[in-house]
């Protein structure tokens, strides 16, 4: 365990702070004061605008007037409450169970073993941000569907059963985690690659077995980041609705998201009042789940894993198991490659179909000239880019600043920062784009119209992840190097740029990654922000989804995705050349 | 003095007329009725110095960029914008829009039951169309003073596709009551989506509640995908066949050498999409031509070239279109009902 402290002195004291008269005014109060204003002014409109649309008239001769009707309907609508209840939390906790256990497992054995394949897990991992959910999903079905399934047909013929039924609450918990697993990986990696040996090595030195290290000193130091992913998978998996709507209502098993998302899109004009009202109560079951979440990590010193001493990378010798972990690196590429792969062959086809000797007489380019026949195509990726490296940058700048400020200062309302930030993740996208749609139409900002309302909203959007990532990495800082950095005369901002910023930087790249190419592919928003000339990739994906051409979809999703990568790894190297990594 | 007064009248009257023969329609409301032998001129003229249209519009496919490059090749200087989205998204966009007080919008072209929900909100702005006369009066919504909210550009119908490989030909249906085939059962799929409502919607109106009671025992599997996405799962053979799949996509299948056919049964219903004027389009001119372009012959033409059908055209089957006739109201009410009962016959 790292050095026990008080834990005020694990904080540090900014001039004034923990005084109770008026703090006087410098850089770091004026810095908080800055992030608390960027943070409110992208969470809180469109926060305002959810819980107002959840308790108004939206139509009719009484638009406007207050109601509590839709929280009535979302009530009303669920008859078989216990059930749908059910399937959500066997859904979301078996899929953040799964996803958790082997992304943690993973991530350990890539920064603390000598496991091969460690550089194929992490490409991996990075691509499958760009790969589009929807397109995973469908490639998982071209694999697993009971009647046409690839795998399950190949398997078939050999052992005269399929693998598994996609179409099952096995296989959407099997699928939900399959796409949660790199998120967990590379979240989980940055605690046990700033973990110092020496801890394990002297609870190893005391006489305890490795299962009794892991248990007792590499796992509770991790604790913070297992806490921080648990919630965010599991809440992610709670609002899941590509897999559940895709996998889960052919199977006939409903969550809640699939139940409310057939109440509010009935009809001519979506119910966003339902929508809204659902949101809020996300909203209240978020904040009851981080509660827990605050009660363990606000003992911020216990989970310190970076100090001032030096210490050596230390790898666990996995002996004749070395093999074994290998096999488990594999998994992961192998999870990404097998969709993806199922999708290159329909992009080589003209309709779906399953590999044969007559389908190879069929496959040609065609796919891949008609969804680039498109002249538009070259502004939308432009557009994309800006949109993406301006989302990515902001957001981590902001969250970093914001989650030093929620780990460092000893202020009681810094825990409104994490609100805020955490706010977005339970804001439907489709509801989110509505309210920012609202909001630049309302306030004299000239940006709607633009590529700006979109970086705007990806940038709200993200937080949450944003602020994860920055948590996690700066909890594991002991405090001891800033104040050192500080008492040799470095002012807070030389502290952060040659100190801190250096020591995290592995985990806020794998943060501004992760933001760069999911926005790169964010569908919900975008399609309600765009605007002639304002077009971006993702709308480009949707149209081809919209119209039914998974081929062209699979060849331009395909394309697009080696080039996210490509430039996502250009971006990397480029902040390796600035000295910015470890 | 009466002869300067013969001298101002002599120099004013023949300028007066000549005024009043050039007269040129200045405001939206003039323009939108304007039926002078001139008017693709006057309106191209307007269009040229207002630089472009901004078309929202449903259309799927590669049809709605063909159909702005084709204006743009016919008429110079006009720039064609186009926001595509579902009805529904415009809709609500243009509320949104109007509530912000922000005029972006010149054209739409979305489903019918969209553009009622547009004209009760007051999106929408009746005009006259040179080409209204060729279209039938149920093609047509009218508005006051001889003019129209929307004439009905492209239709899409909806019937039985499957995979040619998986159902037996002795199993195709031919009207409604040939889904309840035991050929059929367990190997039908649908979407939960509004073609699928105007399917059980059509069989309430032919064959009533009973066969749509019935159909439950078919174990119906709902897909939370549109219909073409759905034609690749029959295509794929992971889905043997579907009662609510647009002919269009298809056709576009059959083309590609997919194994899959359609099938009209007794009522097909139609998908409709009509071409209108926002309230306060900002390019006036350019919002007109555009209309008229959408409902003319290049258009049309165009619009046939990617397999829509026309309202003028007799395809050899009967067509349905649920919103047609109906108050905005009701229309959303049957559809709100036909959906339940969707959710209803594929529940397991």
């Amino acid at each position: 365990m790292g050095k026990a402290g008080s834990r005020d002195h694990a904080q540090i004291s900014v001039s004034g702070w923990a005084a109770p008269r008026l703090p006087a005014l410098n850089p770091t109060h004026l810095l908080f004061a800055f992030t608390g204003l960027a943070l409110a002014y992208l969470v809180l409109p469109p926060f305002f605008f959810i819980l107002h649309t959840s308790v108004v008239v939206d139509r009719g001769l009484r638009a406007g007037s207050f109601t509590f009707q839709h929280f009535a309907s979302i009530v009303e609508s669920l008859d078989d409450v216990r059930t749908l209840l059910a399937n959500s939390l066997t859904f979301s906790v078996g899929s953040a169970a799964v996803a958790l256990a082997y992304g943690t497992m993973l991530a350990w054995l890539a920064e603390r073993s000598n496991a091969p394949f460690r550089t194929l897990a992490y490409v991996s991992a990075y691509i499958s941000f760009a790969i589009p959910g929807i397109i995973k999903v469908v490639g998982w079905i071209m694999l697993l569907g009971p009647k046409a399934g690839i795998l399950n047909a190949a398997l078939a013929a050999l052992t005269g059963r399929p693998l598994l039924n996609i179409f099952s609450m096995s296989g959407m918990v099997l699928i939900e985690s399959f796409l949660w697993i790199p998120v967990v990986f590379l979240l989980m990696s940055t605690p046990f690659r700033s973990m110092d040996p020496a801890l394990e090595e002297a609870a190893a030195a005391a006489g305890s077995s490795g299962w009794q290290v892991f248990r007792r000193v590499t796992f509770p130091l991790a604790l913070p980041s297992v806490l921080a992913v648990l919630l965010l998978t599991f809440i992610r998996s709670l609002e899941a609705f590509e897999i559940p709507a895709l996998v889960g209502i052919p199977a006939g098993i409903e969550v809640l998201t699939t139940k409310i998302y057939l109440q509010i899109r009935g009809g001519l004009i979506p119910k966003y009042g339902e929508a809204s009202a659902y949101s809020t109560i996300l909203i209240a079951l978020v904040a009851l789940g981080l509660y827990p979440y605050y009660r363990v990590t606000s003992k911020s010193y216990k989970f310190t894993t970076i100090s001032g001493k030096a210490y050596r990378p230390h790898r666990v010798d996995l002996g004749r198991w070395r093999w074994l972990g290998g096999c488990l690196m594999l998994v992961l590429p192998l999870l990404q490659c097998l969709p993806v792969a199922a999708i290159a062959w329909s992009s080589l086809l003209p309709f779906a179909q399953a590999p044969s000797w007559r389908a190879l007489s069929l496959v040609s380019l065609n796919n891949y000239r008609t969804a680039f026949s498109d002249s538009g195509i070259v502004g939308s990726v432009f557009n994309s880019l800006t949109v993406s490296v301006a989302s990515a940058t902001v957001a981590i700048a902001l969250t970093f600043v914001a989650a030093w400020f929620i780990v460092r200062a000893s202020l009681k309302a810094r825990w409104l920062l994490d609100q805020m930030a955490m706010l977005p993740l339970v804001f439907p996208g489709i509801v989110m784009g509505i309210a920012i749609l609202k909001m630049y139409l309302a306030l004299p900002i000239p940006v709607y119209g633009t590529i700006w309302i979109l970086v705007l909203a990806f940038i709200a959007r993200y937080l949450p992840y944003g602020i994860r990532f920055s948590h996690s990495a700066l909890l594991s800082v002991h405090r001891e190097l800033e104040e050192g950095a500080m008492a040799s005369g470095a002012t807070w901002f030389q502290m952060v740029r040659h100190v801190l910023v250096p020591l995290v930087m592995p985990a806020l790249l794998a943060g501004w990654i992760y933001i760069f190419l999911i926005t790169f592919r964010e569908l919900s928003i975008a399609l309600l922000l765009y605007s002639p000339g304002s077009q971006v990739v993702a709308v480009k994906i949707w149209e081809l989804w919209d119209n039914g051409h998974v081929g062209e979809l699979a060849a331009f999703s395909l394309v697009i995705t080696a080039g996210t990568v490509l430039v996502g790894s250009f971006f990397v190297k480029l902040a390796q050349r600035q000295g910015l990594q470890d | 003095m009466r002869a300067i007064v013969w001298i101002i009248l002599a120099v004013w009257l023949p300028a007066a007329g000549a005024w009043a023969q050039g007269r040129r329609p200045m405001t939206v409301a003039e323009l939108v009725t304007y039926k002078g032998p001139d008017r693709e001129q006057m309106l191209y003229a307007g269009a040229r110095s207002e630089g472009k249209v901004v078309w929202y519009t449903s259309l799927a496919g590669a049809s709605y960029k063909a159909m702005a490059k084709a204006f743009e090749n016919k008429y110079a200087g006009v720039q064609v914008e186009v926001f595509r989205a579902s009805g529904s998204d415009l809709t609500t966009r243009m509320i949104e829009e109007t509530k912000g007080r922000r005029n972006i919008v010149d054209t739409v072209e979305t489903t019918e039951g969209n553009l009622m929900f547009m004209r009760d909100a007051f999106l929408l702005r009746p005009y006259h169309s040179p080409h209204f006369a060729s279209y039938p009066e149920e093609a047509k919504q009218r508005a006051e003073k001889g003019l129209f909210f929307w004439a009905i550009a492209r239709e899409s119908y909806i019937g039985f596709a499957y995979n040619k490989k998986l159902v037996p030909q002795a199993a195709v249906p031919k009207d409604f009551s040939g889904l309840l085939h035991p050929a059929l059962k367990a190997r039908m799929g649908v979407t939960l989506d509004d073609p699928t409502s105007k399917v059980i919607g059509a069989i309430l109106k032919t064959k009533g509640r009973e066969l749509v009671n019935k159909l439950k025992a078919q174990e119906i599997a709902a897909h939370a995908i549109i219909p073409p996405a759905l034609l690749d799962l029959i295509a794929a053979g992971e889905v043997a066949a579907s009662p609510a799949i647009f002919r269009n996509h298809v056709i576009v299948a059959v083309e590609k050498g997919a194994p899959v056919d359609w099938v009209p049964l007794d009522l097909v219903p139609t998908n409709v999409g009509g071409a209108a004027i926002a309230a306060q389009p900002p390019h006036p001119h350019a919002a007109l031509l555009f209309a008229d372009f959408l409902l003319g012959p290049d258009g049309q033409g165009l619009l046939e070239k990617y397999h829509y059908g026309n309202a003028a055209r007799n395809y050899g089957f009967k067509r349905w279109r649920p919103e047609h006739g109906s108050t905005t109201e009701k229309y959303e009410k049957d559809l709100l009902s036909w959906e339940k009962l969707v959710r209803e016959i594929t529940r397991r």
